[in-house]
């Protein structure tokens, strides 16, 4: 584990960017990797908008279809999940358009999670979307949680800060490092190995829960 | 608090992919991980690139990470549609299927084509030649008309508003506002601004098309209309 940079090290260029580049260059993993990441956002944001949970993965998939389609029109300058956040609402504007049916909700609720997804209204709107899911998904969903808060609870004080300050906070390592007074390295691998200690109690419970894949 | 203090806490060891050792594991954990907070550099996102492949606990436990994220950022977190793998597959069989969209209208293009039958003439050379002749013949009398055409063209003025004449649809009427220079029917007004002309035609023209008249784009006076059809001498 690299864990002797300096706090002064560059900025490093955004993941994402560079996993277009790569994508653009024709390695298709680096596009699989975006696949990956942002699949569940993507999913979460489609199910608020659509009634039936069926239609959900084909319009994700189709969202990502069109955002390679698209992707040499990212030029860098809004995130890219921003981008592909637009990509989605108007795929799945244009899919329930051709099933004539209306949207979950309107486009003014949506509008908010465009820059934060952590905003009030989203937490708003996942709560929404929990009170539609079937009670074992509800039931599951507090259990993973539980079980998320404890581990959290349970990890060493220098692994809970930095877990806390990069996903509560939303912090950069940058910051994190300059809050701890430590290196980025260090600040890095903290929060891998708080997710890990976390991801093991967990990981159980993740496999098949009521069925779903989480 | 410094790196090695941080080793004290052990997480549990999770499964491991074949091939891959404990401190391997750490790397690629580690750069996931990154990856999932947007920090990860090209060095690392090289490797990670290599270590992905089809593994499919590398994804999983990316998921399991945004799952993480998903709660402690006060989320209730939701089960995924398809596992990640599946998801990933059917993206890229539809981006296979695009492409294959993409390219298949030329072959059909390629074999709707019609094939035309061979003339019952193609044998017979002769036929050939005539073609060769007549084609010539075309040729060099387009060229005539625009070779022999060019310098009436070019040498004076008469030729042009011929043409004009010729090639409006309006012809007829331009003819009639055209008038020989024997047979004045305007009337030249002498007033502060100089002599301007006062011409039946000119009056009624610029009643019908007033927003000619009055002012220009310019804002100046339209007064120039007049000017231009002023046939008495340059007042310089």
């Amino acid at each position: 584990m690299t864990t002797s940079e300096d706090n002064t090290a560059p900025p490093t260029p955004d993941s994402d960017a560079m996993l277009v580049q790569r994508t653009l260059a024709g390695e298709q993993r680096a596009f699989d990797l975006l696949v990956i990441k942002y699949q569940r956002r993507v999913e979460r944001l489609i199910g608020r908008m659509v009634r039936d949970v069926d239609l959900v993965p084909d319009i994700a998939q189709e969202t990502f279809v069109r955002a390679y389609r698209a992707l040499a029109q990212f030029r860098g300058d809004a995130q890219f999940y921003t981008w592909l956040y637009r990509i989605a609402v108007n795929t799945a504007k244009k899919q329930l358009l051709e099933l004539k049916r209306d949207p979950l909700v309107f486009q003014s609720q949506l509008q908010s999670g465009d820059d934060d997804e952590t905003s009030s209204s989203e937490r708003e709107l996942n709560a929404q979307v929990a009170d539609e899911e079937t009670p074992d998904a509800v039931l599951a969903s507090k259990e993973i949680a539980q079980a998320v808060n404890a581990a959290l609870e349970a990890l060493p004080e220098e692994l809970r800060m930095a877990i806390t300050l990069r996903e509560m906070e939303g912090m950069s390592y940058e910051e994190i490092a300059q809050t701890l007074d430590c290196p980025i390295g260090t600040v890095r691998s903290r929060i891998f190995r708080a997710r890990e200690a976390i991801s093991n109690r967990i990981k159980p419970m993740l496999e098949h829960q009521s069925g779903k894949r989480w | 608090m410094n790196a090695a203090h941080d080793n004290h806490f052990q997480p549990v060891a999770a499964q491991q992919p074949a091939g891959l050792d404990r401190h391997g594991m750490d790397e690629l954990g580690s750069d996931l991980s990154a990856l999932v907070d947007g920090e990860l550099d090209a060095q690392a996102l090289d490797a990670l690139l290599q270590s992905l492949a089809e593994d499919e606990d590398v994804r999983a436990t990316c998921m399991g990470y945004q799952v993480i994220g998903e709660v402690l950022r006060g989320g209730a977190p939701q089960p995924s549609t398809l596992p990640p793998h599946a998801f990933v597959a059917g993206v890229r069989s539809r981006l296979q299927a695009d492409r294959v969209s993409s390219v298949s209208p030329s072959v059909s293009v390629s074999i709707d084509l019609p094939v035309r039958a061979p003339a019952a003439n193609d044998a017979v050379f002769r036929w050939k030649m005539v073609a060769g002749v007549a084609s010539l013949a075309a040729i060099m009398a387009v060229s005539w008309s625009v070779i022999g055409g060019a310098p009436a063209s070019s040498g004076g003025g008469a030729a042009g508003p011929q043409m004009a004449l010729l090639q409006s649809p309006a012809g007829v009427s331009l003819a009639n506002v055209v008038q020989p220079a024997d047979q004045p029917t305007a009337l030249v007004v002498n007033t502060a601004q100089g002599p301007v002309l006062r011409d039946a035609r000119l009056e009624q023209l610029l009643a019908e098309h007033r927003q000619y008249g009055g002012m220009s784009a310019l804002q100046m006076p339209a007064g120039f209309l007049r000017d231009a059809t002023h046939t008495a001498d340059p007042q310089r």
